[in-house]
């Protein structure tokens, strides 16, 4: 079974870091593109050690090439032939997924609010009307986050996901020789913020931006 | 689970398995490899603060 990481240019650099059951991942040139993989010979069972060693090897193959298109965990094989064909269906917007993250990382900002102590509510209704502003209240500040940082970065996605409901969670597309400058922007607006508690994560290889829908949400 | 843990690692891990799980190419006729349940990865992650670099990353930009 061949386990795939990412997906890389033709001419990309595999380093050498061990990947699932340790062994090494190699270079598959396929038409236009080639993939990053490596054999297995059991289940890959998504386990902690799994999807570190998943995200390691990404994360070599991102430090060594301009170029890499991260792949979700969990994707195998049978031959090069079964992974040949599904990649020439998408082969088009696989060429175009490297070409806009060439040369970029990713940076990922979650943003969350103070807890407040609940006010006693009287009634329903109260609840309902006073809930209501609150989340008016909490998208525009998260909208006044956001939208300067989407502004600077090549790309930008708001995601929710399993973590507690924080006000903003984001990812920004940076070229890597910006990460500083991003980094100073952030905290310009961390500065306008100093009631919310920030949280700047990355570089990270661009995982936000390698779906082909364009969009980061499922 | 990862109570005892600073806000902003627990953040850096969630963000980290949210990745490699729930973003990247999907590419499809493939073979998924038993993820039925990715959502209950979140288990056992302690064991992933001991040695993700994007930790380190995190804490110089707090520093």
């Amino acid at each position: 079974m061949l386990y795939l990481y990412a997906f890389v240019r033709p001419d990309a650099s595999v380093p050498d870091e061990p990947g699932i059951e340790g062994r090494p991942p190699v270079l598959v040139p396929l038409r236009r593109v080639a993939a990053v993989v490596a054999d297995v010979d059991g289940k890959v069972e998504p386990t902690d050690d799994h999807v570190l060693t998943h995200a390691r090897v990404v994360d070599a193959v991102a430090a060594a090439n301009d170029a890499v298109l991260p792949v979700r965990f969990g994707r195998g094989f049978r031959s090069v032939e079964e992974l040949e064909a599904s990649v020439e269906r998408i082969v088009d917007e696989l060429e175009e997924g490297l070409d806009r993250v060439s040369g970029c990382v990713e940076i990922g900002l979650q943003v969350v609010g103070r807890e407040k102590p609940t006010a006693r509510v009287f009634s329903g209704r109260d609840y309902m009307q006073r809930r209501m502003r609150e989340i008016a209240h909490a998208d525009a500040v998260a909208e006044a986050i956001h939208a300067p940082l989407a502004e600077r970065a090549r790309a930008a996605t708001q995601t929710r996901g399993a973590a507690q409901q924080p006000l903003l969670r984001a990812s920004y597309l940076v070229a890597r020789d910006d990460v500083d400058g991003f980094r100073a922007s952030v905290d310009d607006v961390r500065r306008r913020h100093a009631d919310l508690t920030f949280a700047c994560t990355g570089p990270w290889p661009p995982y936000s931006f390698a779906s082909l829908d364009d969009e980061g949400e499922e | 689970m990862t109570s005892d843990l600073p806000l902003e690692k627990q953040i850096t891990l969630v963000e980290l398995v949210d990745r490699v799980l729930n973003k990247g190419v999907v590419i499809s006729g493939d073979i998924t490899l038993s993820v039925a349940n990715v959502d209950l990865v979140y288990v056992g992650l302690r064991v992933l603060l001991a040695s993700v670099p994007a930790l380190e990353r995190l804490e110089e930009d707090d520093g």
